[in-house]
């Protein structure tokens, strides 16, 4: 018999990811910070060109049409728009450093007055969403692919698909209409509108959260069912590891680091939806404030919600990268971004 | 063509879903058609003397604020909607499709670009695009519907990159190069075609989901402005009239639901269509035939096998072991009726091409056959454990101690979030009670004994770490944690270069020798089974046909292990020869038959072949048994010779 | 000289996050017309890359590829079409290099139908004669790639590329995906056809059996690198290059013999960061981990040799008595 070989060689050549790692941290965050600063810029600029890309005159349009143009000329002073466009970017730059969104057309108040108020609502409303879809998504998915996992159980995967791809299908407003028919007029149990204590947030919560949810269990079940056929279950298995080790140590992670991407975009996505909900139960936010912005011409108002809403995105973006990365020692997802 | 479209109907109904998507599709055409002409007066009829009423005569579903008749207002509405979300569905498919496409087949600088900013833009939700664009252009159906499409675009652009990023790796894009294919024929042919179907089902939804913007728009009512009305204005004016009559406000929410689902029920049933595959099945009648389970073959002449068997214990027993996969029509038998003992300390090999079931009957033993699988056995005996009535704790203790795996693929056989020391250690802990530090002791130990350099640095590593020899030794480390008396090992060396085969083959022989560890040693390839395996097992199509001795290699009996010799390649090949080959190919009717299942393709096959199934008997030399009627009837002088 | 092929300091880099990867690196090599050269090497050594880069499909960035006497190594993704008719390629995986979407038959003639002028009829009966030159029968021309069995659709991919009559076809890993008894089918067809058509065969393979069986020359490539090139008898009969002696080693045989090679020692080393001087020396069984005064392996590069019988790229070559 031979003797055993050493393989020596290898040794140098294993040793370059560990060293590398800390260097691929940064990175990572370097590319990262560069992507959350691009977000921003684009959002900076979407911003400010918006006052410009409306047809006409957009302070006359707010103003109305029975104003004398000395008005006129005066409102246009004030917001510095009889500059070239790109100190009013700088102008425009500089407030926001110091939290000036500017002065509402409509009203004459100070919209970071309005921003500050509204925001902890909003953001309230979302992470009480976020938190729902993430816990709702993870147990069905994964309860659900471990048991139709390998074909098993058809019955069960069909009524699991029409189940959620039904709630997917459902409009969040329809969902939130549902809700208040059922648990405000019809049980009495929460009320039907208005931020008053934490039961008023359990329907806008939930309205908000139960599409994607669903959408996204569709997504962590599917995701479980292939991890469940990897072979490095198959090796877990064949060391006859307890059932609930299985899934805690060796599928729950995978899982995780699988459908995280999608969670990401549905997180987002869920900011985008808080705007109709917060109409539907009057919910005193950001999405209840652009509204009535948008119709009445309230430019500055607009820019600073749209402004607001696209960094709470950017931010949930990058929280879920951070876990990606996180929970993946071979961060892959490192090239894509 | 006309193939295509003799399929074409039967594809789309083939769908469970697709009559629900015919009949949705039909119903809201002709609505959408037909409703603002029947419906259009009784819609705008304001009668404020009827306002918040309940289902009525009048008003089937009720009235609104203004006690407008709800039914026909939404009835009215259809056609709006599905003109709106189609619009913007468009707008989107415009953007979104091209940019993608290009992205993906651009070089690799540019695909990065254009990935890191789709991915960016796709994070953005639809909705807030579609408010930021109307605060430009002002409330109304132009603003929305560009909104909306461009709000939705990115959808499109990752998925038709993906797409085509994907397809651009694969072989029959290179091949169509080499061929010579034009540039447009390759978008058109290759690209296109290929892509179609998962497009179209993105397309489906992505129309859903303009849908239900739309409304949504329509609802906050910066969308569609009076006199016109959508959905979603329907809705808004319904849920004011919310506390009193709730149907004013679900009936439109109903209607915008139904058409969601058509939109996506329709995509995909339009991707079915396409897909070749489904497109043929559905339009063929008889499928595979079953494989009916071989039950009347199973307890093959026990006696003659035991006393084929000399007197070393055996680790393992299997008698009748049968598995099946699939269901109904499907159902495929993998294995049909094996008889074998694993003795002590014995390398034992099996061989057998792709469906010959070697590897399913080593699974059926560990106990690692997939959910799909059903198993039959008359006894599964591990270490005088039957397998097959114990109960799932003592099946698992006896397994967890005395049975390890090394499978074929060392790179995905580890779990890639998880270091090396856990993993090693995880079993010995969770079943020996062993301490963490004891248990790492061992693990390290393990992987000097396979001959990994720098053990202690490799315990903390993760398997991307490591090359895929290095796994396969951390694999084999992991088999020999719980000092196992039998390691199956499944093909371990076909993933990886001759080299590093031979080195794990070493490993394998040392751990045998060193520590009598039974290695149950499943390959495709009998030189490598020649070479390191006491006994060799041959299996065709779920049966074994021939056990016998390594010395006994050079003068198999079976026909098809002949054949099979016959058709490896090794050193000591003939060049100037042409090779043996089987004619025909092994399918799924011959295991069906009656007869022995190489009867159809064995060139020495009698009548009897076709019609009855030879039992595995007793040769002449100690352990061989054939299964073949040509041997075992041929006169005792004959064979003895 | 003036075969069919000749590669000259052929060099393929891929551009990399840290740093560029060189996966051929200074290739020369050269085909008769009608004959087989055999190319070996572990994976990672670039062999496969080293087909596709002939044929333009990876990024040459060195050295010239002439077909004929004719530089094709740039050539214009027009010219390229041209040249189909002359070289072609056959991959390793059958089920991803046939068009899914696309019925055998249409996909057998494609190339004749983007070359050749040739009516719908022509096209048909071309494509029923190519299907029964590789042992299908021509009623199959209108089923699709996932109704073959991967053997049957090898024998596809190989009719696709005889279209055109190639006097060049690159086998890359034909038949590493496929079992026994249909690998031994697949290499008895190309063994006729070569002999019935002529057609020159580069062949790719890690299987040095299968590349012995086959070929009328043969190539061993390590890390990128050409070590040995030799007619297949010679180097199987007296391998010079110790690389090559170590594959012939590890081949397992049916018939066992005694082993007189030790196994080479641990694992291939990184593509990307290739060892200095000879780039076998880390594992060289009679190389400076072994012998002492042989340090300069780690420092020089061996230069191809040739010989009357061939080239070796060693320092130390084994002499016909196994010993160096």
């Amino acid at each position: 018999m031979t003797s055993t070989t050493i393989d020596t060689a290898a040794g140098t050549e294993a040793d370059a990811p560990a060293a590398a790692r800390s260097g691929r941290w940064r990175a990572f965050v370097l590319r990262r910070l560069a992507t959350i600063a691009g977000g921003l810029v684009f959002l900076l600029v979407i911003t400010f060109l918006m006052i410009h890309l409306v047809p006409g005159d957009p302070v006359r349009a707010s103003l109305g049409l029975n104003v004398s143009p000395e008005v006129v000329a005066a409102r246009r002073a004030q917001l510095h728009l009889d500059r070239p466009l790109w100190v009013q970017f700088w102008y425009y730059v500089r407030d926001l450093a110091h939290f000036k969104f500017g002065t509402s057309i409509q009203t004459g108040e100070p919209v970071d007055q309005l921003i500050r108020n509204r925001l902890t609502a909003t953001v309230q409303l979302a992470v009480a969403a976020m938190a729902l879809v993430l816990v709702i998504s993870l147990l069905l998915g994964m309860c659900f692919g471990w048991l139709t996992a390998g074909g098993r159980r058809r019955r069960t995967e069909l009524g699991f698909n029409l189940v959620s791809g039904t709630v997917t299908a459902v409009p969040d407003f329809l969902t939130g209409t549902l809700l208040v028919v059922v648990f405000a007029l019809g049980t009495h149990w929460f009320p039907a509108s208005g931020r008053q204590g934490p039961q008023s947030m359990v329907l806008p919560a939930l309205a908000l959260a139960l599409p994607p949810a669903f959408f996204l269990a569709r997504v962590v079940r599917i995701e479980t069912v292939k991890v469940l056929e990897q072979d490095y279950i198959r090796t877990a298995k064949a060391n006859q590891l307890p059932t609930v080790r299985l899934f805690v140590r060796h599928v729950a992670p995978n899982v995780l680091a699988q459908s995280l991407t999608v969670a990401g975009l549905a997180l987002g996505g869920l900011v985008g939806g808080s705007v109709v909900i917060e109409n539907i139960f009057a919910w005193p936010g950001i999405g209840t404030a652009i509204v009535p912005a948008i119709t009445g011409h309230d430019y500055p108002v607009v820019q600073a919600c749209i402004l607001v809403l696209g960094l709470i995105i950017l931010l949930v973006n990058a929280l879920v990268d951070v876990v990606l990365v996180a929970l993946n020692p071979r961060m892959t997802a490192l090239k894509e971004y | 063509m006309r193939r295509r479209l003799r399929g074409l109907p039967a594809a789309v109904l083939s769908s469970p879903t697709a009559p629900l998507a015919l009949l949705l599709v039909a119903a809201f055409v002709v609505i959408g058609v037909i409703g603002p002409g029947v419906w259009g007066d009784a819609a705008v009829k304001v009668r404020p003397d009827l306002a918040y009423q309940g289902p009525s005569a009048r008003a089937l579903l009720g009235t609104d604020s203004l006690g407008r008749d709800v039914l026909a207002r939404t009835l009215a509405a259809t056609r709006l909607s599905l003109l709106l979300a189609i619009a913007a569905t468009c707008v989107a498919t415009v953007i979104g499709v091209p940019a993608g496409v290009l992205a993906g087949l651009a070089g690799p600088r540019v695909r990065r670009w254009t990935a890191r900013g789709v991915g960016l833009a796709l994070a953005v939700p639809g909705i807030l695009v579609a408010l930021f664009l109307i605060a430009v252009t002002g409330p109304g159906n132009l603003g929305m519907v560009l909104g909306v499409g461009i709000g939705i675009s990115p959808l499109f652009a990752r998925a038709a990159q993906t797409l085509a990023t994907s397809i651009a790796e694969l072989d029959y894009m290179a091949a169509a190069k080499v061929i010579g294919v034009s540039r447009r024929r390759l978008l058109t042919r290759y690209v296109l075609l290929n892509t179609a179907e998962p497009l179209i089902l993105q397309i489906g939804v992505g129309a859903n989901l303009s849908l239900v913007a739309v409304a949504a728009l329509s609802y906050l009512g910066v969308g569609v402005q009076a006199p016109d009305y959508d959905w979603g204005a329907v809705l808004h004016s319904g849920l004011e009239a919310l506390y009193t009559s709730p149907l004013a406000a679900i009936t439109p929410g109903a209607a915008i639901t139904l058409a969601g689902v058509m939109f996506s029920l329709l995509g995909e049933a339009i991707a079915r269509s396409l897909n070749p595959a489904l497109r043929i099945a559905a339009g063929r009648k008889e499928r595979t035939p079953r494989g009916t389970p071989a039950n009347d073959d199973a307890p093959t002449a026990e006696k003659s096998v035991e006393a084929a068997m000399d007197n070393a214990p055996a680790v393992a027993r299997i008698r009748g072991l049968q598995v099946e996969f699939g269901h109904g029509r499907s159902t495929v038998a993998a294995v049909r009726g094996v008889d074998l003992d694993i003795r002590a300390g014995e390398v034992l090999g099996v061989v057998g091409e792709s469906g010959s079931g070697k590897s399913v009957t080593a699974l059926a033993l560990a106990g690692l056959l997939p959910p799909s699988a059903r198993m039959r056995a008359a006894t599964l005996e591990f270490q005088g454990v039957d397998l097959a009535t114990a109960g799932r704790r003592a099946r698992r203790a006896a397994l967890a101690n005395r049975l390890s795996v090394v499978f074929q693929d060392p790179m995905s056989s580890l779990n890639p979030l998880i270091r090396i020391g856990r993993q090693l250690t995880e079993r010995v802990r969770v079943h020996d009670g062993l301490d963490r530090a004891s248990a790492l002791g061992r693990a390290e130990e393990r992987l000097t004994t396979v001959g990994l350099s720098a053990p202690k640095r490799r315990l903390r590593q993760y398997p991307h770490e490591l090359s895929g020899g290095m796994r396969q030794r951390a694999m084999i480390a992991m088999a020999l944690m719980s000092d196992p008396a039998l390691i199956i090992a499944d093909e371990p060396t076909t993933a990886l270069d001759v080299t590093i085969q031979r080195q794990i083959l070493d490993v394998l022989l040392e751990v045998n020798d060193r520590s009598g560890t039974a290695v149950l040693f499943i390959s495709h390839d009998l030189a490598v089974v020649g070479e390191i395996c006491d006994r060799i097992v041959v299996m065709y199509l779920g049966r074994i046909v021939e056990v016998l001795d390594r010395a006994m290699l050079d003068s198999p009996s079976h026909p098809y292990t002949r054949a099979l010799l016959g058709a490896v390649i090794d050193l000591d090949t003939d060049p100037a020869s042409p090779l043996t080959t089987i004619s025909g190919q092994a399918g799924p009717s011959d295991s069906a038959s009656a007869g022995c299942p190489f009867a159809p393709r064995c060139p020495e096959a009698m009548e009897r072949c076709r019609t009855e199934m030879p039992g595995l008997e007793p040769e002449a030399g100690v352990g061989h048994m054939v299964a073949c009627w040509a041997r075992t009837t041929a006169p005792i002088a004959e064979r003895v010779g | 000289m003036s075969g069919l092929l000749t590669v000259d300091g052929l060099r393929v880099t891929y551009p990399g996050g840290e740093r560029p990867l060189h996966a051929v690196d200074g290739v020369s090599l050269h085909i008769e017309a009608g004959t087989t050269l055999g190319l070996v090497g572990e994976s990672g050594s670039g062999k496969s890359t080293l087909g596709r880069g002939i044929l333009g499909l990876a990024p040459v960035t060195a050295g010239t590829v002439r077909l004929n006497g004719k530089d094709i190594t740039h050539a214009t993704a027009k010219a390229r079409r041209d040249l189909c008719s002359q070289i072609q390629m056959v991959f390793q995986d059958p089920y991803a290099s046939l068009n899914p979407r696309m019925p055998v038959g249409k996909a057998i003639v494609e190339p004749m139908a983007e070359h050749l002028s040739l009516s719908n009829r022509e096209l048909r009966l071309e494509s029923g004669r190519l299907l029964e030159l590789v042992g299908l029968s021509a009623s199959d021309a209108n089923r699709y790639p996932f109704q073959f069995s991967g053997g049957q659709r090898q024998r596809i991919a190989i009719a696709r590329a005889l279209a055109l009559k190639p006097s060049l076809i690159i086998a890359d890993e034909i038949t590493s995906a496929l079992d026994v008894s249909v690998q031994a089918a697949i290499l008895n067809l190309l063994r006729e056809l070569q002999r019935e058509t002529g057609v020159a065969f580069l062949f790719i393979s890690h299987n040095l059996a299968v590349v012995r069986y086959l070929s009328d020359r043969i190539a061993v490539m390590n890390l990128g690198k050409i070590v040995e090139e030799a007619d297949a008898g010679r180097l199987f009969s007296e391998p010079r290059h110790p690389y090559t002696s170590v594959l012939i080693g590890a081949v397992p045989r049916v018939h066992q013999r005694e082993d007189a090679l030790r196994p080479l020692q641990g694992d291939v080393p990184d593509p990307l960061h290739p060892p200095a001087g000879c780039r076998f020396h880390t594992r060289c069984p009679v190389g400076p981990a072994v012998r002492s005064d042989r340090g300069s392996c780690a420092v020089d590069q061996p230069l191809g040799e040739s010989g009357p019988d061939g080239t070796v790229a060693c320092h130390f070559p084994l002499t016909s008595s196994g010993r160096s």
